[in-house]
């Protein structure tokens, strides 16, 4: 090892009359003239330092460009994995600092003077230093990413544990680990005994008043699509101009640093197409914390993003294996990694608008200051390939375009979906992450960020992805989704009236009709669908006695006007987007509903057996998929030529 | 127009053609008979059935197959005699609150002579108090006995012989009217005198008819006993002779008279006892074969379609139908213009009815006549309403009630209130000037079969006592009166439903391989049941099938035997073993075992709309059940006993009452009969659940509180 020499507290700063880092690397080889000469066009603009510019825009390789401003610098440059820090040093409270400073304690020598290692050198990261470790310090060169995976190994055990049970042990309310709390198990026992003392005790009156009540909350929940609608088509169109302009007008050097989390897991395929929708994002690259958040026992997966030769800005993050294998339990892990003001997370396959971030930005900027996230639009790039894909677009133009933005006028809490949706970290953090335990873990998120007194947003910038295009890998994942809403309703109910307190009657109301209503659609339609064919196939008699005049017209009239409701509002929101050829497709809704009942009761079945299962959906299934990834591929060699 | 030219000649054939036309731009359906045609006597002369009718009234001619008796008319005629109890008064009448009129119509034949008449009048009279109460008897106009009541109880017979003008027309009215005041107190309130006279039910009309009378058809038909044995041959009927037998249980049942069904040889057996009393009338089906083997003289014409004769049976008189479409023989008979038939025979060949149709009818389309009667205080009218008068397809949804009043100049108007079938419907003061007309809504589920609509009249004297007795004045139900009706007020699967598409036609369905021994029994059963759902001159058709389903159903059927109609899922199954009638609670009410003797009838609906009914008797067939009547009415279902139809209810509407199947192994039964073990078995597997979840949360948090 080499001894490190002691440098003063103002080191970080090359001297007055030394060459500038640019000059050494183009002396050096590693970067041409006119990526110099644009290097310093973007730090200026960006207001980034030259070195992080080079390593965004990946026309040099990180551990180069560290040792090189080791040498610019006259200090020494330390490989952390040739030389790891001494443990004693280490404290597992402080790894959020050491990861937002790019720094680490690394020695002591005999004379007692600590050894910092740092890879961000600067008068910033000196008055830090002096203010946590005093004045005798001797400060040390490495590479990010030797300071990443130091911090990596060595709280391992401690950042895993974190991140399965930082947020049922600090607030286990809100947890899912426990799916069900005594006093709720008590509450369905008690209704479960009443109805089973109605049907013996008058089964007819029974089943006519449970009957009525099912069919008041089938009216329920089509009047509260419909106010959705209605809410969310007012004044939309101008506030996605507005927002538009805003962005716009953001300069590169006020926008914040962005963490992305990719979280993956045996999905290498379609790697390339996110990272070439990255690339393309109008935001300043050496802004973007971008952490590849994948399983450390999926080394497929790990060696393809390895191959890819990606540049600095990217990060492969290894997940120790812990249970439950989720997709939260590893944002949580790569959310103590995150270096971002905000943080966002894209599924492998999603092709943000290149101007989302911005927009999100600048959303967060004119939003009140409880906002906490903001949600994008979800759609599909693959929306023709066949039924199942154009029946999924429609399902989601409908939740995404009309009904979230409704959700957010009308202030109830909105369930997240699954990938777009941005955060500001340090809230992100104040609510320890996603619930590891609950396999809709966003969902659950947007109810506890309004829960807690946070706001979400709705803007409107999409984000597509790939659609299902197989009816068996659509039901898994429409089952976990299910089970998860499931999950998520029994944990916010299970304090009714903190729920109301903290969301609004019509909060609650919303949440009841929006999370328990899709659910309790889905399980309930076979059975009336059941009781329909039969009455109208068989003639058979005797269901008049469950079906009294006023419920009679109560249950047909949700028969004709409420499903036609919904067959209209699927119709709307394609239109909105002007793709008229979907339209005719909302007629075919009912097969739809039938695929979601199915998957309905593949996920209570599974909420009893296995509550924490992630049904994992299988990407990259789609041709349009594979022409994205010919694309992304293409796009790539040429940035590399 | 028809002719008749069979008295001279001792031949008579009318071939009489039907039907009917509307003539007035009302609506109001009328007939029109023409067609008839005079055939030469020689001709004819040897299958002459009034030949041969009076061949063995007045003098028969020995043959080998002839009985050994005599079949012949006393030379006295024939006695007899019409009880109110058979004019539809069973009970008798009664009449209180000193005052009233109660008159009778005793049918008689128009063209009879009758060598004597005697009246027989049987009463009850009784009242607490002493007052001035008497009887008056009218008969026609003309008063034939008064008598004073006397105070409390007392019962007489009045007897009184008729003079021959009284017997003139189609009937003889018998009015009875009751008057009476209490003592000295010549005002007071008489609707609480309570007093009462009651006309017993075994009074009667005694006729002597002349024995030349009884060889024609219409008086045949007119004096007809209330017994009425229908004979058949004793072989497997066709099915037009089918068909005929059950039109003529249908119409003699509608006409009121009891009904049973006799081979034909026991027609002409010898009688116990020569009497002068005519008993039990005889209408019979038969071929000239089945004639012959019992009456070598016997010959009927051979190639009309039907024939309807006088016929003298070991009885007495009776007809005789033939033909190769006898039916239409009775239908004729059935129908208003029955009495263009005239003669000792006549031939039928073809009838035609023409359907009402239209979004209302008129009472003047019913056939309905109300009679103009004076009001004092108050007065009444009860209108009969049947559904097999009805148009197919249509139902009462409300009712338009015209009322014609006098003036009588009295300042107070009257009030007019309307019931159907005891149900208060509306209420009007009467108009002043003209007619009064009341609309009222008919509500859902009111009307049945045979619905009594009653039109009540009064006007309550204003200055009380007797000064100001109001006068009488005159007042009618009129014509104009009409139902309005309704395709979508379609009635729930009832029997009564079936009546209006069963009076256009009805068609029955018998199984051929139905036993000979049980065809009496069967045909008699359907004509009864047939009597109940549709009109006498409807046409039947008749059809044996090999098949236990049938294919397509027609619009009105009456099924007999072992039929398949789970296709269309029969109220009650009857391939579930045995059938239990019991209440929610359990009680058992009503069991049909198979091989139990029964009869059992039910609803067979199509597409929701009762299309036909479906009789099944089970067990031996000489214990099959043999009521009077089969009462189908309300109700999808009805168990028949021998007193009628013992239960009737719908499966569809009764809440008190299930259906179950003790046998039968549907998940749907075994779930109802097993409910309660069943809910209680899955609450206490819940409760196990929970309690082991329960235990298993808290095993988990006892660890973790104590760290």
């Amino acid at each position: 090892m080499t001894k490190p020499e002691r440098l003063s507290l103002s080191a970080g700063t090359p001297a007055a009359n030394a060459p500038r880092l640019g000059d050494v690397l183009l002396e050096r080889g590693l970067i041409t003239p006119a990526q110099q000469a644009r290097a310093l066009d973007l730090s200026r603009s960006w207001r980034v330092r030259f070195g992080e510019v080079v390593i965004a825009m990946g026309w040099t390789k990180s551990l180069d460009l560290f040792r090189t401003l080791a040498a610019h610098l006259g200090a020494p440059f330390v490989d952390l994995l040739a030389e790891p820090p001494d443990a004693a040093l280490l404290h597992a409270e402080d790894a959020p600092q050491y990861m937002a400073q790019l720094l680490i304690p690394w020695r002591k020598r005999a004379d007692g003077v600590l050894i910092v290692a740092t890879a961000a050198p600067g008068e910033e990261t000196t008055a830090f230093i002096a203010r946590k470790w005093g004045l005798d310090v001797e400060i040390v060169i490495t590479s990010k990413f030797d300071i990443i995976w130091t911090i990596q190994r060595s709280f391992d055990r401690i950042q895993s544990h974190d991140a399965v049970h930082s947020l049922s042990e600090r607030d286990p309310l809100m947890s899912a680990k426990q799916i069900i709390t005594p006093e709720q198990l008590i509450f369905i026992y008690a209704l479960l005994s009443l109805l089973a003392l109605g049907l013996i005790v008058s089964p007819v009156a029974t089943l006519i008043a449970a009957n009525t009540i099912m069919g008041l909350w089938y009216l329920g929940n089509f009047i509260f699509k419909g106010l959705l609608v209605w809410h969310s088509e007012q004044a939309q169109d101008a506030e996605g101009d507005q927002l538009s302009r805003a962005a716009q007008a953001l300069r590169d050097e006020d926008l914040p640093v962005v963490t992305v989390l990719v979280p993956m897991f045996r999905e290498p395929e379609v790697l390339p197409i996110l990272t070439h929708a990255l690339r393309n994002l109008q935001y300043p690259r050496s802004k973007l914390d971008i952490k590849l958040v994948l399983e450390a026992g999926d080394h497929e997966t790990i060696q393809a993003a390895q191959a890819l030769g990606l540049e600095g800005i990217f990060e492969i993050l290894r997940v120790p294996p812990s249970h439950p294998q989720t997709k939260p339990k590893a944002c949580n892990y790569a959310m103590r990694f995150a270096r971002g003001e905000y943080l966002v997370i894209y599924d492998a396959e999603d092709k943000p608008e290149p101007d989302q971030l911005r927009k999100v930005v600048a959303a967060f900027q004119r939003s009140p200051a409880n906002t906490a996230c903001i949600q994008c639009r979800l759609n599909y790039y693959n929306a023709h390939e066949n039924w199942l894909t154009r029946m999924f677009t429609l399902d989601y133009s409908l939740l995404f375009d009309l009904l979230l933005p409704g959700l957010e006028r009308l202030k109830v809490p909105i369930p997240l979906g699954g990938t777009s949706n941005h955060f500001r970290l340090d809230v992100l953090r104040e609510l320890n992450g996603w619930d590891p335990f609950n396999v809709t873990e966003d969902a659950d998120l947007g109810i506890r960020l309004t829960q807690k007194g946070y706001r979400v947003g709705v803007i409107d910038s999409t984000t597509y992805e790939e659609a299902n295009v197989a009816i068996g890998n659509w039901i898994r994942q429409r089952s976990r989704w299910i089970k998860g809403y499931m999950v998520t309703f029994l944990v916010h109910t299970r304090r009714p009236i903190h729920l109301v307190r903290a969301t609004g009657i019509g909060g609650a109301l919303g949440f009841t009709f929006f999370v328990g209503g899709t659910v309790l659609s889905a399980l309930l339609n076979p059975l009336y669908w059941l009781m329909l064919l039969l009455w109208t196939l068989s003639h058979a008699s005797g269901f008049e006695r469950f079906f009294p005049p006023l419920l009679g017209y109560l249950s047909l009239f949700n028969l004709l006007a409420g499903n036609g409701a919904f067959v209209y509002l699927s119709m709307l929101a394609p239109l909105r987007r002007r793709w008229v050829d979907l339209v005719p497709y909302s007629l075919s809704i009912f097969a739809y509903w039938g695929l979601m009942s199915v998957a309905a009761y593949k996920a209570l079945w599974q909420l009893v057996y296995k509550p924490f299962y992630w049904e994992k959906t299988q990407h990259g299934l789609s041709t349009h998929t594979a022409a994205e990834l010919a694309k992304a591929k293409a796009a790539m060699q040429e940035g590399n030529q | 127009m028809f002719c008749h030219n069979a008295w001279l000649s001792q031949i008579a054939c009318v071939v009489i053609r039907m039907f009917e036309v509307r003539f007035s731009g009302r609506k109001v359906l009328g007939l029109l008979l023409v067609v008839s045609a005079l055939f030469s006597a020689k001709l004819a002369f040897a299958a002459n059935p009034l030949y041969t009718l009076a061949a063995s009234l007045d003098a028969p001619t020995p043959s080998t197959a002839r009985p050994a008796f005599k079949l012949q008319l006393p030379d006295a005629g024939f006695e007899r005699e019409l009880k109110i109890a058979d004019l539809g008064f069973a009970e008798g009448a009664e009449l209180g609150a000193l005052g009233g009129t109660q008159t009778f119509y005793f049918p008689i034949a128009r063209a009879a002579r009758y060598t004597g008449a005697t009246l027989n009048l049987a009463y009850e009279a009784a009242t607490p108090l002493a007052g001035q109460r008497s009887l008056l008897v009218l008969v026609g106009e003309r008063v034939v006995a008064s008598r004073k009541l006397l105070a409390g109880s007392d019962a007489q017979r009045i007897s009184v012989a008729l003079r021959a003008e009284d017997l003139r027309g189609d009937f003889v009215k018998l009015s009875v009217r009751y008057s009476g005041l209490l003592g000295d107190q010549r005002c007071f309130d008489a609707r609480r005198a309570n007093d009462s006279l009651r006309i017993l039910p075994d009074s009667s009309l005694q006729l002597n008819v002349a024995k030349e009378s009884l060889s024609q058809v219409q008086n045949v038909l007119a004096l007809m006993p209330s017994r009425v044995a229908i004979g058949m041959p004793e072989r497997v009927l066709s099915e037009a002779e089918s068909a005929a037998v059950i039109a003529a249980i249908r119409l003699f049942r509608q006409r009121g008279q009891q009904i049973e069904v006799l081979p034909l040889a026991q027609l002409f057996a010898k009688p116990a006892a020569t009497s002068g009393s005519w008993r039990r009338g005889v209408v019979a089906v038969a071929n000239a074969a089945d004639l012959r083997s019992l009456q070598s003289t016997a010959a009927l014409p051979a190639t009309a379609p039907a024939n309807v004769s006088s016929w003298l049976f070991a009885d007495g008189p009776g007809l005789l139908l033939s033909g190769s479409d006898p039916q239409l023989a009775t239908n004729f008979l059935a129908a208003r213009w029955a009495g263009a038939g005239e003669g000792r025979a006549f031939t039928v060949v073809h009838n035609q009815r023409s359907a009402l149709q239209g979004e209302r009818i008129s009472f003047d389309q019913l056939g309905i006549a109300s009679p103009v009667l004076d009001v004092a205080e108050q007065q009444s009218w009860s209108v009969r309403i049947n559904a097999r008068d009805l148009p197919a397809g249509r139902w009462p949804v409300a009712l338009d009630l015209d009322i014609g009043m006098g003036a009588d100049g009295h300042a107070q108007p009257a009030v007019a209130n309307v019931f159907l079938n005891g149900r208060y419907l509306d209420g009007r003061i009467a108009a002043r000037e003209g007619i009064t007309h009341i609309h009222a809504s008919i509500p859902r589920g009111l009307i049945g079969l045979d619905n009594e609509l009653r039109v009540v009249l009064q006007r309550q004297p204003t200055g009380g006592d007797c000064r100001e007795l109001s006068p009488a004045y005159p007042a009618q139900v009129l014509g104009s009166s009409s139902l309005q009706l309704s395709e979508s007020a379609t009635p729930d699967a009832d029997f009564f439903s079936l009546a209006p598409h069963a009076s256009e036609q009805l068609t029955v369905y018998l199984r051929d391989s139905l036993p000979l021994a049980s065809q009496a029994q069967a045909l008699r059963s359907i004509g009864l049941a047939a009597a109940q759902l549709s009109s006498a001159a409807a046409p039947l058709q008749v059809k044996r099938v090999s098949a236990a389903q049938i294919d397509k159903l027609p619009a009105a059927f009456i099924a007999w035997g072992d039929f398949d109609f789970s296709r269309n899922t029969p109220p009650l199954r009857l391939d579930q073993g045995k059938v239990l009638l019991a209440t929610r609670e359990g009680r058992e009410l009503f069991k049909l075992e198979p091989g139990q003797s029964s009869l059992l009838a039910q609803v067979i609906s199509v597409s929701g709309q009762a299309a036909g009914v479906w009789l099944h008797a089970s067990g031996a067939s000489a214990d099959w059940p043999q009521p009077e009547a089969i009462d189908l009415d309300r109700g999808n279902v009805a168990f028949i006993n021998q007193g009628g139809v013992a239960t009737a209810l719908s499966t569809e509407r009764e809440r008190l009452i299930e259906v179950r199947y003790p046998e039968a192994h549907s998940w749907l039964d075994w779930l109802e009969r097993y409910r309660a073990w069943l809910v209680v078995a899955a609450w206490l597997l819940l409760t196990l659940v929970v309690l082991m979840a329960l235990r298993r949360m808290y095993a988990r948090k006892q660890p973790h509180d104590q760290a």
